[in-house]
Formats: C-alpha cells, structure tokens, sequence
C-alpha cells in the first residue's frame, strides 16, 4: 500500500526505524499491564517441576547405563567362583597321584622294570579308547586334562610299590630278568598293573617249580635287600624248609650286614 | 538472579541445563513484554492470563529442544503468536484483505487533519488505546510487536511466519489508522 502521501511515508519510515518519538512515548504511557503475582508464581514452580523431574528422569537411564556393567561384573565373578570350586577337583587328582613317586623309591627293580620307558607307552594307548569323549564345550585345555590324568594315573599304577612280600614264596621268588620282564608286561597292561606278588605267585605254581628247588645264592641275595625281621623270618623258613646250610649261611650274612642286631633265641645259637 | 546483561539466550541454555536462577532472570526480563503483547493481541484479560501461562509451559516443555538460532525474544513470542492465532481461530475470524483496504482508504486523510492540538495524556492514550483496539489482529500484532519488543521487519516476518513486505504492510494500515485516530 502506498497512500502517495510524502508526509505520510516520511513519518512512516521513521516509524519504522525507531525514529517517531512522539508515538512511541505514548505508547510507553498506556498501562504496564503484567501479569499478577499469583501468576509469577505458578510459572516458576512449573519451571522447578520441569528441571526436577527431568533430573529424576536422569537418574534412571544412568542406572539402566550402569546394569550391563554390573550384569557383566557378576557373570566374572561366578564364573571365577566356579573355577574356585572345580579348579581343585581338578588339580587335586594330580596332585594325589604324585606322591606316588618318593614311595615307589624303594620299590624292587622288577617292579621298575614294569615302567621302563618301553612299556609305559602301552597303557596310555589302551586307556586312551576308554576315556569318555570330551565335551564340545571344553577349551583344547581342558580337554587334555583327562587324558593328562588318565596317563599319570596308569603311570602311578604302575609305579605304586608292590606290597612288601611277607609270605617266604614271594621272598623266595628270584628276580626276574630285564628282558624277561619286559616280555611279560608288554602284551598286556592289566597283567603289569596286577599286583606283582601275586602274579609272581601264579607264575610260580603254574610252573610246578617247588620252593625247595630255589637257589641257595639267590635266596642269599634277595635275603640281603630285606628288612632284618623279614630277612629272619626268611632264616627261619629255611630252616623249616630242611635247608640248614643255605640259612646258616644266610644267618652268617646276616650277622656280618647287622652286626649290632640282637638276634632272636632260636636263631642267636644257631650254628 | 543472573547478571543483567547476560544475554537471553545463554540464560535459556542454562535452564536447559537445569539452572532454575536462569530462569527466573529471564523470566523477570520477559514476564511484562510477553504478558502485554498476548493481552494487546486478545484485549481480554482472561484470556491473556491464560495464553500467557501456556506459552511459559511451551518453552519450559521445550527448553532441552532450544537452540540459537534466533533471539530468546523471537522465540518466545513466536510461541505467543501461535497461541493467539490458535485462540482467534477458535473464537472469531480475522479482518480480510478488503476489508482492511476500505479502512486505509478512509484514512487517507490531509495532513492538515493530523491532530496539532494538544490534547491531554490521558486523552491522547486512550484514543491510542481505542485505535488498537480497533486494530486488525495481524496488524496489532505487528505493531505491538514493533512498539513493545522493538523487533525488526525481518523479526516479525520470521516470528509470523509471513514475508517481510506482508509485514511491512500490515505495519503501514496500522500506523495509518492511529494516526487518524489520535487526529479525531
């Protein structure tokens, strides 16, 4: 619009840019209407209800942020308690097995033989078909500890020290050679896991072999690596066994490897 | 309060932020500007009070959405506007085009008829007061907002939603038709 009024349009264009004095004066006289009190108020509570509320909104997805975390951390933590729990079940199988080791220390050489590099092999290999396959879920790790264990134990069976041969036949039984031994363990490993006095035994009555027809010497020397009641009881035996001189001679070894030994009666006056 | 020449929109930030004293500065800076262009816009002041409180509830709700790209002022009397053009839409329909045309035309009066008496100030501020009263809404708006905020044309243009020129038309029917109402 334009009215073609020169004055007009002056006055219009100082209006416009701040210039009319006069009318904006009057305009500053007409009444400072505000709003009351009350409502002041209301607006500045309902500003505070925002902010508080927008901070008790806050607090929640900070919380929702930190439950992964504290999910994650509690997982750790069970499955560290687990490990805690297991891990000895674990490693207290090894661990019973390897004592094994200082006790078999004064073991007979046959039972060493036993467990000459040549025949350990041969349990691994037939107890390894009987392990239970592993499962999916074990680490390379763990699923070699059975077998681990498995080898130790066929190892410690066979290093565990032969009871002590109390009878006299078992005393009697002469060492065994190398090769001999080996022969007999290699085809079969239950028959080296068998107890050694035992199967000593069997193998002397399927024999026939009488105990009487033992060597006098080999009985000496066997006689020499036994534990001086044992060795007497050996004496005595003999002597039962109408074998004076062998154990008169045993007797005399006896005496020259314990001399300070208080022999029993009836064999102190034994000559 | 906040120091009084921190800037409007720094202080909304800080209420963004959660700085209730942000608030309550700007508040205290805007409160009669605010309340005066919505009770000018409506002339009733039931209807100020209450368009006032909706457009403080609009910024609070969108205070974390506010961002610099205008000044505060624009921005919250933006929010007023629609306010008031939501509430004439509801209660009356607005001047038109020819309507306002036939009004300028009779206003187009000599200047030898612009008032060069003196009338009294209470005289001269009701007749200011009758004459916007009078007024359009469009064009009281842009007024007021001229006079009240000292916004520019590109100001109420963009706080509107109309172009410059529209504006500066609106702004010419009602300074035209003051003046012939201070000069009666």
């Amino acid at each position: 619009m334009n009215t073609g009024n020169p004055k007009f349009e002056r006055d219009f264009e100082s209006f416009l840019s701040g210039g009319d004095a006069r009318l904006e004066a009057l305009y500053r006289k007409l009444p400072a209407s505000e709003p009351d009190a009350s409502m002041d108020a209301a607006m500045q509570a309902m500003a505070r209800r925002a902010v508080a509320t927008t901070q008790l909104a806050a607090r929640v997805p900070s919380h929702r942020r930190w439950l992964p975390l504290f999910s994650a951390a509690a997982v750790v933590a069970l499955a560290v308690g687990f490990a805690f729990r297991l891990g000895p079940q674990l490693w207290q199988r090894p661990a019973a097995v390897a004592p094994a080791e200082p006790v078999s220390a004064p073991v007979q050489p046959a039972a060493k033989i036993v467990t000459s590099p040549q025949t350990a092999p041969a349990p691994t290999a037939l107890a390894e078909p009987a392990l239970e396959p592993p499962t999916p879920t074990l680490s390379p790790a763990a699923r070699a500890a059975p077998r681990a264990l498995q080898k130790m134990e066929n190892t410690a069976s066979q290093e565990l020290p032969r009871p002590f041969p109390h009878s006299a036949s078992a005393l009697r039984e002469p060492a065994p050679p190398p090769a001999a031994a080996e022969a007999k363990s290699a085809p079969s490993v239950p028959s080296a896991a068998a107890p050694t006095h035992a199967r000593q035994s069997a193998e002397m009555e399927s024999a026939g072999a009488p105990m009487q027809t033992l060597a006098a010497p080999a009985v000496q020397d066997r006689n020499a690596t036994l534990y001086p009641e044992h060795w007497l009881a050996n004496i005595r035996q003999m002597l039962r066994d109408n074998q004076r001189e062998a154990a008169l001679r045993s007797l005399d070894e006896f005496r020259k490897k314990y001399p300070d030994y208080v022999l029993p009666d009836d064999l102190r006056d034994l000559r | 309060m906040l120091d009084a020449d921190y800037p409007d929109e720094k202080l909304m930030l800080a209420y963004a932020r959660g700085d209730l004293r942000a608030f309550d500065t700007l508040y205290a800076r805007s409160r009669g500007m605010l309340y005066r262009y919505i009770l000018r816009s409506v002339a009733d002041r039931a209807v100020a009070d209450e368009l006032f409180q909706e457009t403080w509830s609009r910024l609070i709700a969108a205070r974390e959405r506010y961002r610099v790209e205008a000044k505060f002022t624009t921005w919250l009397l933006q929010i007023a506007h629609n306010l008031v053009i939501d509430h004439f839409r509801r209660t009356r329909p607005q001047a038109g085009v020819e309507e306002t045309d036939a009004v300028m035309r009779e206003l187009d009066a000599p200047e030898s008829e612009w008032p060069e008496h003196a009338l009294s100030d209470f005289e001269e501020r009701r007749r200011l007061q009758l004459a916007l009263d009078a007024l359009p809404h469009a064009q009281r708006e842009a007024f007021v907002l001229r006079m009240e905020s000292g916004l520019g044309l590109a100001e109420i243009a963009q706080l509107t939603g109309t172009g410059q020129e529209t504006v500066k038309s609106r702004l010419r029917y009602a300074f035209a038709k003051i003046r012939e109402r201070l000069a009666e």
